[in-house]
């Protein structure tokens, strides 16, 4: 299994432990981040157990063509989108 | 067109355009009555604005006066705040008319709950429209066409993440979660950001500023026999922070009154955001911001990664005027 190299939330020690258990999934730590950023839009944390998640995140990383590539720069453009559609986020009382 | 940043504090507005980095601070400290008592060294400006306020003609005088309202109906049309306000418009635009959209950074209490979108609806109806006015005899259109509203603290997020094109300059992703302490003047300002947007449950004020400490201040020199204002006292504590010795401008020797009054507010301010925060510690970092945030610094050893920003009177108004350069207006 290759060692993670990215730690997200302490919280979340057991979903990352799950997912460095998916050897297609922890080719490349940027994946992990990507991941990260799949779980927070789909899946509430609290209410499903980490296989469930982890599925989730797969489905949802599958959905945005996300794991069709494993290009540096395209992750990185991916990851550009996500920021900036964050930053230019609406507010409650907009 | 051009776009106006108005950190509305407490104490002093701060307000920049749109990629600028230079702040100018408009005292809050108002009076329509002719006052010309004075305190402080930021409050020795004699700027008159000229308005139509509600059918009658008000002429008000910047930096003038005791203290400033702290109530937060002030920001939604009063006099004073209009008055203010274009003094701030006057420090960055020449005389004339002009079209502008103005970023307005306000206390997280008013953006809390369902109160949020009623208090922007009273803004947006001051603000928006033309605004005419005569500042220091020179005269002035301003018409706002768009407005955004922000929380203070989230100037001090974007204000340590944006590069001064207003893009994300750190390699932390957004999607982490940031906290920011805001110690104003008359509010103490608490919120956790996410994928760039306040999370509710760990956003919160109270009035627990600066100005707090300095009641205690100004009441136990009141015991001694020495009368100073608050702007006064928020001076000993500044003085007090950087050197640990304070005078008041008489000459007494302040030092273990301030030292004394300090742990008092310390334990109130820990306490408030230990309420709010609940031992939540997944932030990345911990920004400190505002005027008072030297003094939040002695309890930010509790909190992960505390950064106190460079310059943390005008960082809000300096995230804020990055901010504005992005793609955010509808």
């Amino acid at each position: 299994m290759k060692k993670r190299t990215v730690r997200f939330y302490d919280a979340d020690e057991d979903l990352l432990e799950h997912l460095d258990a998916q050897p297609r999934l922890t080719q490349n730590a940027e994946i992990l981040r990507l991941m990260r950023l799949g779980l927070e839009r789909s899946a509430p944390v609290q209410s499903l157990d980490a296989e469930a998640i982890a599925c989730a995140v797969v489905s949802h990383l599958a959905a945005a063509g996300m794991l069709a590539s494993t290009q540096p720069e395209q992750l990185a453009r991916a990851e550009d989108e996500a920021t900036t559609a964050a930053l230019n986020s609406k507010m409650p009382w907009d | 067109m051009q776009t106006i940043v108005i950190d509305y504090a407490n104490s002093a507005y701060k307000t920049a355009l749109a990629g600028n980095d230079k702040v100018n601070i408009i005292p809050a400290r108002v009076s329509r009555f002719g006052q010309k008592k004075m305190y402080g060294v930021s409050t020795k400006r004699t700027d008159a604005v000229s308005f139509c306020d509600d059918g009658a003609e008000v002429t008000a005088h910047i930096g003038v006066g005791d203290v400033s309202r702290s109530d937060f109906d002030l920001l939604t049309g009063a006099w004073e705040q209009r008055a203010c306000t274009y003094a701030a418009f006057a420090s960055l635009l020449n005389p004339g008319a002009h079209e502008v959209r103005l970023v307005a950074a306000v206390p997280v209490q008013v953006l809390m709950g369902t109160g949020a979108r009623l208090f922007v609806s009273a803004f947006n109806r001051f603000a928006l429209g033309e605004h005419n006015f005569v500042f220091n005899k020179k005269v002035y259109t301003v018409t706002v066409t768009q407005t955004l509203v922000r929380p203070q603290p989230m100037g001090a997020f974007y204000e340590w993440g944006l590069n001064d094109s207003g893009e994300w300059q750190r390699d932390e992703p957004i999607s982490l979660r940031y906290a920011v302490i805001d110690q104003g003047f008359n509010t103490l300002d608490l919120t956790v950001i996410e994928n760039g947007v306040p999370v509710p449950e760990k956003t919160a004020g109270a009035q627990l500023g600066t100005s707090w400490l300095c009641d205690k201040v100004v009441n136990a020199l009141a015991g001694e026999g020495v009368e100073i204002s608050i702007i006064d006292a928020d001076g000993l504590l500044l003085d007090f922070v950087q050197s640990h010795r304070c005078y008041t401008t008489s000459g007494f020797d302040a030092t273990s009154i301030v030292e004394s009054a300090i742990p008092e507010w310390r334990a109130e301010a820990h306490a408030f955001i230990s309420r709010t925060w609940r031992q939540d510690h997944s932030a990345a970092v911990t920004l400190l911001t505002g005027g008072g945030a030297p003094l939040v610094r002695s309890i930010a050893t509790y909190y992960r990664n505390p950064i106190l920003l460079k310059a943390p009177v005008t960082a809000n108004a300096r995230g804020l005027a990055k901010y504005a350069q992005r793609e955010v207006w509808k």
